[in-house]
C-alpha cells in the first residue's frame, strides 16, 4: 500500500472525486454549535478553523482560524446514524391468499464514503461488524452498507479532554478498517495532508490524487503527531481489570450513588458508536397493510425490560449497572472485545457529567474498602 | 407399632439416635380414617401428635355457610400437630382426611413427660417444632405470593 | 461427576426476521386466561422442527409479536402446538384467534432442555411453566427406557388453573411417571394437594446425584426449588432453569433480553441453575 503528500487543493478535490463514483459523502460539518456527520457537497463544508473543547457535560466549538481541517475530536453523532439507521422498515405485511404475506423491504442502501473518521470510530465499527455481521445471525442491511461504503481514516493531531482511546488500545493512530487514511500536517509555512491507502479500492482513489509519494521524513512527522495526541489524552481507564472490577462489584454501593445524579436519560447510548440495542414496532395503516420497523432503543428506557407490565430493572441503579457492566465486561464474553473505545462521548453528552473513567475508579476503590 | 418403613420420610424420626426411635416406636400405635373423617377439631385440646404413613390429611378452617376452606394439605412422611407442644395445648385448625389415610398416633402428655425426663431429647423436639413452624410459615408466605396469579 | 450440558442442537432459521403465515387449526380453552392453540403452516412450507424447551416469535397481524414456548410433541411438528396466557395486548391478541385465522411465526429459537438419557428426570413446574416443558414430558414418557425414575411435580394457583388436566389425569393412571399436582387454594371438588410444590418435589423421591432436574415457573418459585433441590443433594449443574425475559428479535440483536452477560433468546431460555444462581439472587442483574 502507498502513500502521498498533498496540498489542500488535491485534498479538496478528494469530495467532487467521491461523489462522481456515487458516493454520498459523510463528513463533519458544523451544526447548530456542534461538529456532526452529514452528507457534504464540497470541502468548504468541513469544519476548516474549529476546534472542540468538551469536558464532563460540556461541548464548546471555538473558531481557531487556523485553517485546520481536522483540528477536533468526537462530536454527538457517529457513522452508526448511517450503518445502522436510527429507523429501518424490516418488512411488510398484506392480507393474502395465504393468510398472511410477509416481504422484506429490499436492501439498497446508498454508497456511502465517510471521511475524517478517528481511531475510536474505525474501531467501533469492527467492534458493531462483530454484532451485526460476526455473530449467530448477520443484519442484511448493515452488512451491505458496509460492503458498499468507503472509507477515509484521519489520525487525531489533538487529544480531547474526555478521550481515552490509548487506555482502550483503539488510537490515537489509525490501524485498520479503512480505505485510506489522513494526518493533516499544519505549520506556520505549511499545510499538508498525508494519504496512504489500505485496501485496493483505496489505491484506485489514490491514483488518481497529484501529489508528492511519502518519504521517511513524512513518516516521522505522522508518528510524532500521533504521539503527541497520544501523550496528551485527557481521560485514562484501568482496562485490564476493568472486567474484574465490573463483575465482581455487582452489589457495590456505588451504583446507587451513580443513579442518584443518572437522568435515564439515554444520551450515552444515543452517541455511543457501539451500542446497538434496538426495539422493533408493529403499526398498520388504513388500508389495510402492516409495517414492522426496527429503531434505536437504549436500556436505560424504563420499559426495556418489560415483563407482564413490569420492568425486570426497575431502578435506575440497575439500569446504570447494566449499561456499564455489558459495555465493559460482557462485552467481552459476547463479542470478545471491549464494547468502549475510549471516544468519551458519554462523558461530554452526559447533562450531569457522569464520567465512567472516575466511577469505575470508585467502585475499585469502594470494594477495597469493604474487603479491609 | 413398626416404624421402619416410615423412619426415612419422617423428618422428625430421620433425626432421631436409635434410642430414641426405639422409644418413639413403643409409644406409637396405628390409626387410620376414611374420607373425610375428622381427626380433630379446630380449638379443642391436643392431645396427640401423627406422623401420616399414606395418604392425604387437610388442615382447614371451618366457615359459616359455606364448605370449609383447606389452609393446606399434608401426606406421607409429614408431621401432624405442632400445638401439642405449645401451650395452650389446643389445635388451631381442623384436620381431616382427604383420601383413605393411616398414621402414627404418639401421645401428647407421655411424649412431653419423656421430653421432661431426657433434656436431649427436649431440645430435639424443640427443634423440629420450630423447624417445622418455620416451614410452614415460609410456604404460607409462597403461597400468599400468589405467584401463578396474574402478574 | 461432570455437568450433563449436553443440550441438543437447535435448528437456526434460514431468515430469521421474516416471519412465516401459520394458520390455526385447533383451540382450546385450559383455563379462563389461557388457550392452546395448534398452528399449520399456510405458505406451503415444512413444519417447525423444534427441541424441547425451544420457542418461536408468534405475531399478529399489526398487534404486535411476543416469544411463546413451543409445547407440543417433537417428533409430531406437523401441527405446532402453543399455549398462551393472555397478560398483554399481544398475548390477548394471539387469544382471541379462532381457527383459520393466520398469524405469523418465526422460529425456533434458543436453547433445549437438557438430554438426560440414563439419569433420572425430575420436572417441577409452576402456573404457565407446565407448558414449556410438556415437550420434555411427552418425549420422556415415549422413551421411558431412558430413565431410571421419571417424576413431576406441578402447582398452580386453583383446580380451574390447571393446565392440560386430561393430560395430568393420563399421565398419572399410566403410571410410567410419578405426578404430584398441588394447588395454592382449592375449590369445593378439589381432593388433592393444597400447599405449595415443595413438598411434592420431596415425596417423588426422585432426587439423587444422579437425577437431571427441570424447574419451569415464575422466577421466585424456581428460584426456591432449585435451593430446595440443593439442599437435598442435586448438584445445580444438574439443574436447569428457563429464564423470561423482554424479547423483540429472538436473535440476540435487539439486547433487550440480556441477563447478565448472557441473552436469553439464544443463549438461553435453557439455562444451569449454577450459572444464574447469583444472578438470580442478586436480582435486576
Amino acid at each position: 500500500m502507498s502513500g502521498i503528500v498533498v496540498d489542500t487543493d488535491q485534498f479538496d478535490s478528494l469530495i467532487p472525486l467521491l461523489a462522481k463514483r456515487g458516493y454520498a459523502v459523510i463528513a463533519p460539518t458544523v451544526h447548530e454549535g456542534t461538529i456532526v456527520y452529514d452528507e457534504i457537497a464540497t470541502a468548504h463544508d468541513l469544519p476548516i478553523g474549529w476546534v472542540d473543547a468538551q469536558e464532563a457535560g460540556t461541548y464548546r466549538l471555538i473558531e481557531r482560524n487556523d485553517g485546520s481541517y481536522f483540528g477536533y475530536t468526537v462530536g454527538p453523532r457517529t457513522l452508526k446514524t448511517y450503518l445502522f439507521p436510527p429507523r429501518q422498515t424490516l418488512l411488510t405485511i398484506t392480507h393474502a391468499e395465504t393468510g398472511l404475506a410477509f416481504r422484506p423491504e429490499p436492501i439498497e442502501p446508498p454508497r456511502y464514503a465517510f471521511i475524517g473518521v478517528r481511531a475510536c470510530e474505525l474501531a467501533a465499527i469492527e467492534i458493531q461488524d462483530r454484532v451485526f455481521i460476526g455473530n449467530d445471525f448477520a443484519d442484511p442491511l448493515y452488512e451491505e452498507t458496509r460492503r458498499r461504503s468507503f472509507t477515509v481514516g484521519v489520525n487525531c493531531g489533538v487529544a480531547g479532554a474526555t478521550c481515552f482511546c490509548s487506555s482502550m488500545g483503539t488510537g490515537p493512530r489509525c490501524a485498520n478498517g479503512y480505505d485510506l487514511v489522513v494526518t493533516e500536517i499544519i505549520d506556520t509555512d505549511v499545510h499538508e495532508f498525508v494519504i496512504r491507502s489500505g485496501t485496493a479500492a483505496g489505491e484506485d482513489i489514490l491514483e488518481l490524487l497529484e501529489g508528492r509519494p511519502t518519504s521517511v521524513a513524512d513518516s516521522l512527522r505522522v508518528n510524532a503527531i500521533v504521539a503527541d495526541t497520544e501523550a496528551h489524552m485527557g481521560r485514562s481507564f484501568p482496562e485490564d481489570d476493568a472486567y474484574q472490577i465490573l463483575t465482581n462489584n455487582l452489589e457495590s454501593p456505588v451504583w446507587d450513588a451513580i443513579a442518584e445524579r443518572c437522568l435515564s436519560c439515554t444520551n450515552c447510548t444515543l452517541v455511543c458508536p457501539t451500542c446497538f440495542c434496538s426495539t422493533v414496532e408493529d403499526v398498520t395503516d388504513l388500508e389495510g397493510t402492516a409495517a414492522r420497523t426496527r429503531s434505536w432503543d437504549s436500556c436505560f428506557s424504563l420499559d426495556f425490560t418489560n415483563l407482564h407490565g413490569h420492568s425486570v430493572r426497575s431502578s435506575p441503579s440497575s439500569r446504570y449497572r447494566q449499561w456499564m457492566t455489558h459495555k465493559l465486561a460482557y462485552w467481552y464474553d459476547q463479542f470478545g472485545t471491549s464494547g468502549c473505545v475510549g471516544c468519551g462521548r458519554c462523558i461530554t453528552w452526559c447533562p450531569v457529567g457522569i464520567d465512567i473513567t472516575a466511577e469505575i475508579i470508585n467502585i475499585e476503590t469502594r470494594s477495597k474498602v469493604v474487603a479491609k | 407399632m413398626n416404624l421402619d418403613n416410615l423412619r426415612a420420610a419422617s423428618d422428625l424420626l430421620s433425626r432421631l439416635d436409635d434410642k430414641d426411635f426405639d422409644l418413639f416406636e413403643s409409644l406409637s400405635a396405628e390409626l387410620t380414617l376414611v374420607p373425610d373423617e375428622q381427626l380433630f377439631k379446630e380449638h379443642d385440646e391436643a392431645r396427640r401428635f401423627f406422623i401420616i404413613e399414606d395418604g392425604i390429611m387437610a388442615l382447614e378452617a371451618i366457615r359459616p355457610a359455606r364448605p370449609a376452606t383447606t389452609i393446606q394439605t399434608l401426606g406421607p412422611g409429614d408431621l401432624l400437630g405442632l400445638s401439642w407442644r405449645l401451650t395452650p395445648h389446643r389445635w388451631m385448625w381442623t384436620a381431616r382426611a382427604v383420601t383413605d389415610v393411616r398414621l402414627a398416633v404418639f401421645d401428647a402428655a407421655i411424649m412431653r413427660a419423656a421430653c421432661e425426663f431426657d433434656k436431649d431429647l427436649d431440645r430435639l423436639m424443640w427443634e423440629i417444632v420450630a423447624r417445622e413452624a418455620s416451614k410452614r410459615l415460609h410456604h404460607t408466605r409462597l403461597q400468599l405470593l400468589d405467584l401463578y396469579g396474574s402478574e | 461427576m461432570t455437568v450433563l450440558r449436553d443440550q441438543a442442537t437447535p435448528q437456526l432459521p434460514v431468515e430469521p426476521m421474516l416471519p412465516r403465515p401459520f394458520t390455526v387449526v385447533s383451540k382450546k380453552h385450559e383455563t379462563f386466561d389461557t388457550v392452546t392453540l395448534g398452528f399449520e403452516p399456510a405458505d406451503g412450507g415444512p413444519p417447525i422442527s423444534f427441541v424441547p424447551g425451544q420457542f418461536t416469535m408468534i405475531y399478529v397481524f399489526g398487534v404486535g409479536e411476543v416469544p411463546i414456548s413451543i409445547s407440543g410433541h417433537p417428533d409430531h411438528p406437523e401441527i405446532l402446538v402453543h399455549t398462551i396466557r393472555a397478560v398483554g395486548g399481544v398475548t390477548n391478541a394471539i387469544c382471541a384467534l379462532e381457527p383459520g385465522d393466520t398469524a405469523g411465526i418465526r422460529g425456533p429459537f434458543g436453547t433445549g432442555w437438557p438430554d438426560a438419557e440414563g439419569k433420572d428426570l425430575l420436572i417441577v413446574a409452576g402456573g404457565i411453566g407446565l407448558a414449556p416443558v410438556r415437550p420434555l414430558i411427552l418425549t420422556a414418557l415415549e422413551n421411558r427406557y431412558r430413565h431410571f425414575c421419571l417424576g413431576l411435580a406441578y402447582g398452580s394457583r386453583s383446580p380451574s388453573d390447571l393446565l392440560y388436566r386430561d393430560e395430568l389425569n393420563e399421565w398419572r393412571d399410566a403410571g410410567e411417571m410419578s405426578v404430584g399436582v398441588t394447588v395454592d387454594r382449592g375449590d369445593s371438588e378439589w381432593r388433592g394437594d393444597i400447599g405449595v410444590v415443595t413438598p411434592l418435589v420431596k415425596r417423588l423421591r426422585c432426587e439423587t446425584t444422579e437425577t437431571i432436574a427441570v424447574i419451569c415457573g415464575p422466577e421466585v418459585m424456581m428460584r426456591i426449588v432449585a435451593r430446595t433441590l440443593e439442599d437435598r443433594g442435586v448438584p445445580p449443574q444438574n439443574i436447569y432453569v428457563s429464564i423470561e425475559r423482554n424479547m423483540k428479535c429472538g436473535i440476540g440483536l435487539c439486547g433487550h433480553c440480556q441477563f447478565g452477560s448472557d441473552f436469553a433468546c439464544k443463549d438461553g431460555p435453557v439455562f444451569p441453575y449454577a450459572d444464574v444462581a447469583y444472578r438470580l439472587g442478586i436480582g435486576a442483574a
